[in-house]
């Protein structure tokens, strides 16, 4: 138990991790520890305190404080903060440097999705393109089933590609075996693979052997859910957050957490932002995915952050959602309310 | 003076582990949270790590729709 008001703290510092995050919501504060993949809800006077304690020492803030019930709340706060291990008490702040707030990747493009249905697409030409570009993340989505050969041939073209990860989802068929989808994986150990439109959820556990599991990087999901066409992109709820890296973080506060760095082919070949956006950049027959990812005009959506959208720039969860541009809540106002978010950032409840 | 034992290394173990563990005796070894595959690429003459991304690509998938089981 730490006693603030004790003589010794005075001329010291409560000081909040450089890896926690304080982000102040319409209703509550959000407190990320990136680094411990927590979240922490705290009351808005909190966050002013937060603030408060970044500049002046605790003997400071004691004194700013109107009463004894406000110095018996940050009695309370600080024993939350250092209990959670969220701050500590430092005798010199400036030794303790706040995060840059900035963000940057080696990469032209970080993660791609391709679309696919009944037009197959050149899929050489398209993971040699991606691989010039640095791209690392691929989301293959097909609406319809694939046969095993249509599989291979896809993964085929990921040999000797330096790609760290192919998720290739597609419509549930009886024709194939899980048996022959592990094999798939253990061919293929950068592929996850999903299947929609199953008649069941599970997810296939790793067989172990010698400590080597045999799924490895790659998951196989099987989905109930129907994935007819992109119309179903976009859903955030409170089951699609999970904590970022810090990286990741520092990306969703500066940029679109969905479409920075993102390149995308819908089912015709149309290059867009995202598969769900209206705006074609030219088709992969005729089009290169560099030419597209160097236009300005491509790229100024990678700058639409949350502090530029109604309703998300009060949301507390800013730092950890990724948004969605393509369904806003006023069909083609880039900058309305994601349409598919069950969250009232004004009253702080989710929607069933 | 602590007793070590020298422990067999799992092939996944010896794919992830630092290569210092190649040359310690010890007695146990860490657990991995998460596989990271790597693959050496001459290419660009560095290893690939295999990994999920760290966001969603996509938020295709409704995730409060799935069993909770899974």
């Amino acid at each position: 138990m730490i006693t603030i008001t004790s003589k010794e703290l005075e001329n010291k510092y409560l000081y909040m991790y450089a890896d926690c995050f304080a982000v102040k919501g319409y209703t509550r504060t959000l407190i990320t520890d990136v680094s411990r993949k927590q979240m922490y809800f705290v009351d808005n006077s909190y966050y002013a305190l937060l603030q408060a304690l970044r500049e002046h020492t605790i003997g400071e803030v004691i004194a700013m404080l109107e009463s004894k019930d406000d110095l018996a709340e940050f009695e309370q706060f600080a024993e939350y903060l250092i209990t959670n291990e969220l701050g500590t008490i430092v005798h010199d702040r400036s030794l303790f440097p706040d995060m840059p707030v900035e963000w940057d990747y080696p990469a032209v493009i970080t993660n791609a999705i391709i679309d696919l249905r009944d037009e197959w697409h050149d899929f050489e030409m398209l993971f040699n393109e991606l691989e010039t570009l640095f791209c690392n993340f691929i989301q293959i989505r097909c609406y319809r089933a694939l046969s095993l050969d249509e599989i291979m041939d896809i993964l085929a073209y990921t040999e000797k590609k330096t790609f760290r990860c192919i998720q290739l989802m597609m419509a549930y068929t009886a024709g194939i075996s899980e048996d022959e989808l592990r094999a798939v994986i253990s061919r293929y150990p950068l592929v996850s693979l999903t299947i929609h439109g199953a008649p069941f959820d599970r997810q296939l556990k790793n067989e172990v052997s010698d400590g080597l599991p045999d799924l490895q990087l790659g998951t196989i999901l099987y989905l109930r859910q129907k994935i007819g066409s992109c119309q179903s992109c976009g859903v955030i709820n409170v089951k699609s957050f999970h904590i970022p890296s810090l990286s990741t973080f520092m990306e969703n506060t500066l940029y679109n957490g969905c479409l920075n760095r993102k390149i995308s082919v819908d089912e015709q070949g149309e290059i867009r932002n995202c598969p769900s956006m209206t705006r074609s950049y030219g088709n992969i027959r005729t089009a290169s995915l560099r030419a597209v990812a160097m236009q300005d005009d491509f790229r100024k959506v990678w700058d639409i952050n949350k502090n530029l959208i109604e309703g998300c720039r009060d949301c507390e969860y800013r730092g950890i959602c990724t948004d969605c541009r393509a369904y806003t809540v006023k069909d083609g106002d880039l900058y309305a309310k994601p349409a598919k978010c069950g969250y009232d950032p004004y009253t702080g409840n989710w929607l069933r | 003076m602590i007793e070590t034992t020298h422990l067999k290394i799992s092939e996944y173990h010896l794919r992830n582990l630092p290569i210092f563990y190649n040359y310690v005796y010890y007695n146990s070894i860490v657990n991995l949270d998460e596989y990271y595959i790597p693959e050496f690429s001459e290419k660009i003459c560095n290893y690939v790590t295999h990994m999920q991304p760290d966001k969603l690509i996509s938020r295709i998938i409704d995730f409060s729709d799935i069993n909770e089981d899974v």
